[in-house]
């Protein structure tokens, strides 16, 4: 870029007659800002589920999962041996011993089939975010009479804190003959509920001590399995280390990661992102038909101009690049703006009440975004490249242009 | 050895099937600090010939020579010889009506020295020379004819060119204006020696240069001595 280029942009920017606000170049690319603008959102809108819905998933859930072999669950040397394995572990940072089981709760005529889990609330720590999730009233059980409820279930049965939840073994279950003789139906007291964004848990979970817990499960062991939450920068190594931890623990455990168990998941929804980061690039690159018609315009408008510009010694090729210039430039700033529509948009839909995500589909309830510099350089670079690639085009008509004739006769 | 020579310049146009032999072989040459003026019927070529002495276009036959040596044909080489050989004028005094005058004259001194702010030195200059002072941030469009033939003027001076092309300049202008331009020209021609080749019907004007020629029948012959 010579310095005339650079002096003529400049002008064209900044002088005081900002000629590209005009009416007709803000049509032109309007386009352009509508497509970024969805690009954007739909981006922002893709990453935010994406890391919502894994922050969820890591927040109600732990890292690992270590299983007994067999159907009975595991017994308090099993969890002893985990201890002892666990306790020295770096990238351990908190296991607990858990119970989990199907129940049904009753309220009337209705019934619900609910997630029991027996946990110890009184623990220092808990291999998941269980105590940033209580809405309402306290997450800690202070006796085995005491219940926390999923907020969601707890609206559908018209309970509240301080209401009694009465929970039953499922017909259905095969009671084993030791347990025939058990408790198979108790009432708890609630005493907090628990909302965690993830309708799966808000609109089944009922917890309750290990103790409390332990008589409604199948098997004869004294947990279910046992939870490990790894230190942060292990996280995304988990489906490593539960490979590792299998093969040091002699194969007499299963372990499974939260990887293991989303793999699929993320996996689709990062393909979805990437088909519609591409469909929308269609629209771009029809919006980019649009500016590349009115550069040929441009030229014909401006072929007095152009051909003055000859007279005292300005080449094709610098020609080109002044032309080309004012191309990107509008484009930038077409872009830059669709951007910030596309921004704002967003907020809006973060903010609005009226369209919410089916729980029982998206498996969240609210629409998050998240906007991140990578996506926004990505739509810009590719924006950019669409239009101003659909304008090189018609710049080759500069260097057919018979100036001369315009400049006759006036 | 003589500034500029034309030897047989030849142009034909076709349109639709009929061609029109504009020159047949149009020949001059051109002193430096010479002032010659070329007059000629509308239609006689007298612009295709500036345009071609200028290096805007190419003869079908002929050639121009700057100095002795044949004027250079790509470009690139040409527009850079334009640039700080030839000034041009018009009669329509074309400006870049986005810039204002100060920054129009300063373009072809930015393209050839690349240094901004030493070129708008010059073009304020200039423009002062030439009665504008007081109007270098004024745009095409708040300045009347005379004034903006003047900036075009100022524009095609600013790189101190060895010779000037001027297709009607005082076309457009009333006697008062086109008497204006005249000495500013004369003025220009004394001082700095410059060369002026002027295509015009102003009788007033072509009768203050030191040779005229007319263009007839595709061909340049002298007027008068
Ligand atoms: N591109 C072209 N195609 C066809 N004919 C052309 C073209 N350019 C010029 N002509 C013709 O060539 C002839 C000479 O044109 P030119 O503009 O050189 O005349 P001129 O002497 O400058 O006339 P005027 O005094 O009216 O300006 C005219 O008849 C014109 O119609
Ligand atoms: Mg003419």
């Amino acid at each position: 870029m010579n310095a005339l280029t650079r002096f003529y942009l400049e002008r064209f920017l900044l002088s005081r007659r900002r000629c590209w606000l005009r009416f007709d170049t803000l049509l032109t690319v309007l386009g352009v800002v509508i497509s970024v603008a969805a690009l954007i959102v739909t981006f922002a809108v893709f990453r935010g589920y994406e890391t919502a819905l894994k922050d969820a998933i890591l927040g109600t859930n732990a890292h690992a999962y270590v299983f007994a072999w067999g159907e009975d669950g595991m017994t308090a040397a099993d969890v002893d041996t985990l201890a002892a394995y666990f306790e020295g572990r770096p990238e351990v940072a908190v296991f607990a011993g858990l119970v989990s089981t199907q129940a049904m709760v009753l309220r009337g005529e209705r019934q619900h089939g609910v997630m029991l889990r027996g946990i110890d609330t009184e623990a220092e720590a808990m291999p998941t975010r269980y105590a940033d999730y209580i809405t309402e009233g306290r997450g800690r059980l202070v006796g085995d009479g005491e219940a926390v409820v999923g907020a969601s279930l707890a609206q559908s049965l018209g309970l509240s804190v301080g209401d009694t939840l009465r929970v039953v073994s499922p017909l259905n279950a095969k009671p084993s003959l030791m347990r025939l003789f058990r408790l198979q139906q108790r009432s708890f007291r609630i005493v907090g509920l628990y909302r965690s964004g993830m309708h799966e848990f808000d609109s089944r979970l009922v917890v309750v001590t290990p103790a409390a817990a332990r008589p409604f499960m199948a098997g004869s062991g004294e947990f279910t399995w046992v939870e490990v939450k790894l230190r942060a920068d292990a996280v995304d190594q988990a489906d490593l280390l539960a490979l590792k931890w299998e093969k040091d623990l002699g194969n007499s455990y299963q372990v499974h990661s939260w990887i293991f168990f989303n793999r699929e998941l993320f996996a689709l929804i990062t393909l979805e992102k990437w088909i519609l980061f591409i469909i929308l690039s269609f629209l771009v690159l029809i919006a980019s038909f649009n500016v590349a018609s009115s550069v040929s315009t441009t030229i014909i408008e401006h072929q007095r101009e152009i051909g003055i510009m000859k007279t005292f010694g300005v080449t094709n090729r610098t020609l080109h690049n002044i032309f080309l210039g004012r191309t990107v430039l509008i484009t930038a700033l077409s872009v830059l703006s669709g951007e910030f529509v596309g921004w704002a948009l967003a907020q809006v839909l973060t903010r609005q009440n009226f369209y919410q995500l089916k729980g029982d589909v998206y498996m969240l309830e609210r629409i998050h975004v998240r906007f991140d510099v990578q996506t926004w350089l990505l739509v810009f670079v590719v924006a950019m490249i669409i239009v101003t690639t659909a304008s090189l085009l018609p710049l080759r008509r500069l260097g057919r242009l018979q100036v001369i004739d315009v400049m006759r006769n006036g | 050895m003589p500034l500029l020579e034309a030897r047989g310049l030849a142009k034909t146009y076709s349109e639709g099937g009929e061609s029109i032999e504009v020159l047949r072989g149009a020949g001059l040459v051109v002193e430096a600090g010479d002032t010659l003026a070329i007059r000629g019927r509308s239609g006689s070529g007298k612009s295709t010939l500036l345009h071609m002495l200028g290096l805007l276009d190419l003869p079908d036959a002929g050639s121009v020579l700057y100095d002795g040596q044949p004027a250079p044909t790509n470009d690139r080489a040409a527009s850079a010889f334009r640039n700080s050989q030839v000034g041009f004028v018009f009669q329509f005094h074309y400006l870049l009506d986005d810039f204002t005058a100060e920054e129009n004259v300063a373009m072809p001194a930015i393209l050839r020295s690349g240094k901004r702010q030493r070129s708008l030195a010059a073009s304020r200059d200039l423009l002062g020379q030439v009665g504008l002072g007081d109007r270098l941030g004024h745009y095409p469009s708040q300045l009347s004819g005379g004034e903006q033939q003047r900036v075009a003027l100022a524009r095609a001076l600013v790189n101190q060119p060895r010779v000037v092309l001027a297709d009607e300049p005082t076309g457009n202008l009333d006697s008062e204006h086109s008497a204006e331009i005249i000495s500013l020209l004369l003025d220009m021609n004394r001082t700095l020696g410059q060369t002026f080749i002027i295509v015009t019907h102003d009788e007033s004007l072509a009768a203050r240069m030191k040779r005229v020629m007319l263009l007839e029948g595709g061909v340049l012959r002298p007027v008068g001595d």
